[in-house]
């Protein structure tokens, strides 16, 4: 049973039947909350609806009408486009024009749209393009590039233990200081996809369950979606405050190592990584001086996913050992 | 009757009388939410929830949207400062007057239309024979032209009333540099001497036009030039603007003696009546009386009064046909107003065909 929102004390929390769900998605659209975001998310394509069930079917819905973030509607634009060549059209609600994807592409769409939704609108959390996991009062945000291995790093390290907060959308509450998790499904690319059907099978008996189909020939090359894990999903609404900021570099050639960076070079790599700091301007600047001075940084470089959580897990429990993570000093 | 299909607009609701957002469920603000983003209005409803002091009366996710949108207004307002910091030094030496128009004059102006207000350019004006020197000094300050069409380059330099817009690659904020407020082409031509003739200096040490002239510019860029399509935002500009500068008697006593002056009653005649029919602004009886004489026909009132009304914010009365009817009768008749005939069946064509090698 997923926690009652913070958002929304008063409203209730549906339990769909698959069926149910599949009529609300097919209909007027169903109300999925997603973190700190709530969007009625309506699809008219019978295979988009198969996969976002697999995919989102133990999130929280709600029932009665909430104030929402978003809505997000994909049809086809006429009835040729429904039904005899079908593409998927997707209205953000924005004033923005998506291109068209073939309906085929399926989640592809729906993920694209929600991720434009976050990336273009969200000011009122910090974003970092970073993956951010937490465990046991740990915040450990990873920014990095696309390509660099992030997404299968923070997934991988949800699969051993740890709370997903996001595999790119890290957001950042500047009131309190602490993250707030987003745990959308994980998007895999290329390689990684394997890497991670592997790794969720080690831990799964149904390993199959978690993933979405396999699309191939999109402009990043071929995607998976994941579901994160249940314990994360379930914990969405529990925030950590920052405290180990971590550069993982993926490079299949190197030899495993932690490498030590300044907090400077941290502080910049975190500005960098970050779509809305020059709109935020000044607070943001804040938020991130915080976090810098209150986290324990390092590099990481590693060949592999499991080189790369054992080193992510040394790191940590080291400056735990030394009494350091999450002090204040420097 | 237009009154009625506009008063069951919730957005225009709100707007008349933020208050309500003390009292809305769940769905009214969803609606609220969806027009005020298609509107570019959405910071302007956080303003007015601060500037009331009720945001803690909202609901918390309301709060929670609120702060975003603020933060985006707020870095507008302080892109916008930025890029007219940059202008200013690019064009040190200028022995003319740089004018700062629409947003930015606002900006500059420090009216109460820029709370929570959206802007993605920058537009200035300088006197025509000072047009060239401009573009000079822009590029050499790193500008680079936005478009590299032959065709949208010919046409901005030969019929247009600005140069083809231009982006510094640092910040990507379009500027527009005009030398008039009407295309060459246009039916009406005012006189720009007047305008910038009385032009009045601001702290900034850019110059803006005076206040009458300040609304005949938006009023002209609404109803002659523009697209009356989707300009809520342009509306409720003028609203704010004539309840601002209307408590100096001055100003109404100026305001239509003006407009005859410069040629610019058509568009000030729709202004005056459609601000006061949808925003219910307060227009002295004898400014209505002095304009009315300038207003069109029966006939073409009552189509305009069908159509403006009804695509004027997304949702209002007019839908599915009758909407496109309407907002196409209103892109057609703002080209009619902007060139010739002949100019009009030669550009329409040209961009007709370019659809189909431009396509993806």
């Amino acid at each position: 049973m997923p926690p009652t929102s913070l958002f929304h004390k008063t409203d209730t929390l549906i339990n769909f039947t698959d069926q149910q769900l599949d009529a609300r998605l097919a209909s007027r659209g169903a109300q999925l909350e997603i973190g700190p975001f709530t969007v009625n998310v309506a699809l008219k394509f019978k295979n988009i609806r198969d996969e976002f069930i697999r995919i989102y079917r133990d999130y929280p819905f709600y029932d009665n009408p909430v104030v929402l973030d978003n809505t997000i509607r994909i049809f086809g634009r006429n009835f040729y486009r429904q039904y005899i060549k079908p593409q998927a059209f997707v209205d953000v609600g924005m004033n923005s024009d998506f291109i068209p994807l073939p309906a085929s592409m399926g989640m592809v769409s729906l993920e694209m749209g929600l991720n434009w939704q976050v990336a273009s609108a969200c000011k009122q959390y910090l974003m970092f393009h970073a993956g951010v996991v937490a465990r046991d009062g740990v915040g450990l945000i990873m920014p990095a590039m696309s390509g660099s291995g992030k997404s299968t790093l923070a997934a991988g390290l949800s699969y051993r233990g740890w709370q997903l907060h996001s595999d790119e959308f890290g957001l950042l509450d500047m009131e309190s200081g602490e993250l707030v998790p987003y745990p959308r499904a994980v998007s895999l690319k290329n390689q990684s996809i394997a890497v991670m059907k592997d790794w969720v099978g080690q831990v799964s008996d149904n390993a199959h369950d978690h993933f979405t189909n396999e699309y191939h020939g999109t402009p990043k090359g071929t995607i998976c979606y994941l579901r994160p894990p249940k314990a994360s999903i379930e914990q969405m609404h529990k925030r950590t405050k920052p405290n180990v900021v971590i550069l993982p570099i993926y490079d299949a050639s190197a030899k495993p190592a932690i490498r030590p960076i300044t907090k400077t070079m941290a502080f910049f790599r975190m500005v960098m990584s970050s779509a809305n700091y020059g709109d935020i301007g000044e607070d943001a600047f804040r938020a991130i001086s915080d976090i810098i001075n209150a986290s324990d940084v390092c590099e990481i470089i590693y060949p592999s996913l499991e080189d790369a959580v054992s080193l992510v897990e040394e790191f940590v429990a080291n400056k735990a050992g030394d009494g350091k993570a999450g002090g204040d000093h420097g | 009757m237009a009154k009625a299909i506009t008063d069951k607009n919730i957005l225009i609701r709100v707007l008349k009388n933020p208050e309500l957002m003390t009292s809305l469920d769940a769905s009214e603000w969803n609606d609220l939410l969806r027009e005020a983003r298609i509107s570019n209005l959405a910071g302007r409803l956080a303003a007015d929830a601060e500037s009331l002091k009720m945001n803690d009366l909202l609901p918390a996710k309301v709060q929670n949207l609120f702060k975003s949108f603020t933060y985006n207004s707020l870095s507008s307002a302080r892109m916008i400062r930025w890029e007219m910091n940059r202008v200013m030094r690019a064009l040190k030496g200028s022995d003319e007057k740089v004018i700062l128009l629409k947003g930015a004059a606002y900006l500059d102006k420090e009216l109460s239309c820029t709370r929570g207000r959206i802007s993605v350019d920058l537009d200035i004006l300088v006197p025509k024979k000072r047009i060239d020197w401009v573009e000079e000094k822009f590029i050499a300050a790193g500008w680079q032209h936005q478009l590299d069409n032959d065709y949208d380059q010919k046409f901005y330099r030969e019929y247009a009333h600005e140069l083809p817009p231009m982006v510094h690659p640092d910040r990507r904020i379009s500027i527009d540099v005009h030398h008039s407020i009407l295309p060459v082409t246009s039916r009406v031509s005012p006189d720009m001497s007047k305008l910038i003739g009385d032009a009045v200096k601001s702290k900034s040490g850019f110059y803006t036009f005076s206040d009458v002239d300040i609304i005949l510019h938006s009023v002209v860029h609404q109803f002659q030039d523009g697209e009356v399509r989707s300009s809520l935002r342009n509306l409720l500009e003028q609203h704010d603007m004539l309840n601002e500068f209307g408590k100096n008697a001055d100003f109404w006593e100026k305001l239509v003696p003006r407009a005859v002056e410069l040629g610019l009653t058509r568009a000030l005649y729709y202004a005056l009546r459609y601000t006061h029919m949808i925003m219910g602004t307060e227009i002295p009886d004898h400014v209505l009386a002095d304009i009315r004489p300038f207003g069109p026909n029966l006939i073409v009132r009552g189509i305009m009064d069908w159509m403006v009304p009804g695509v004027i914010s997304p949702s209002f009365g007019a839908t599915g046909f009758a909407r496109w009817v309407a907002a196409n009768g209103l892109y057609i008749r703002s080209h009619w107003l902007r060139m010739p005939p002949l100019l009009l069946t030669r550009h329409l064509t040209i961009k007709f065909f370019r659809r189909f090698s431009m396509s993806g």
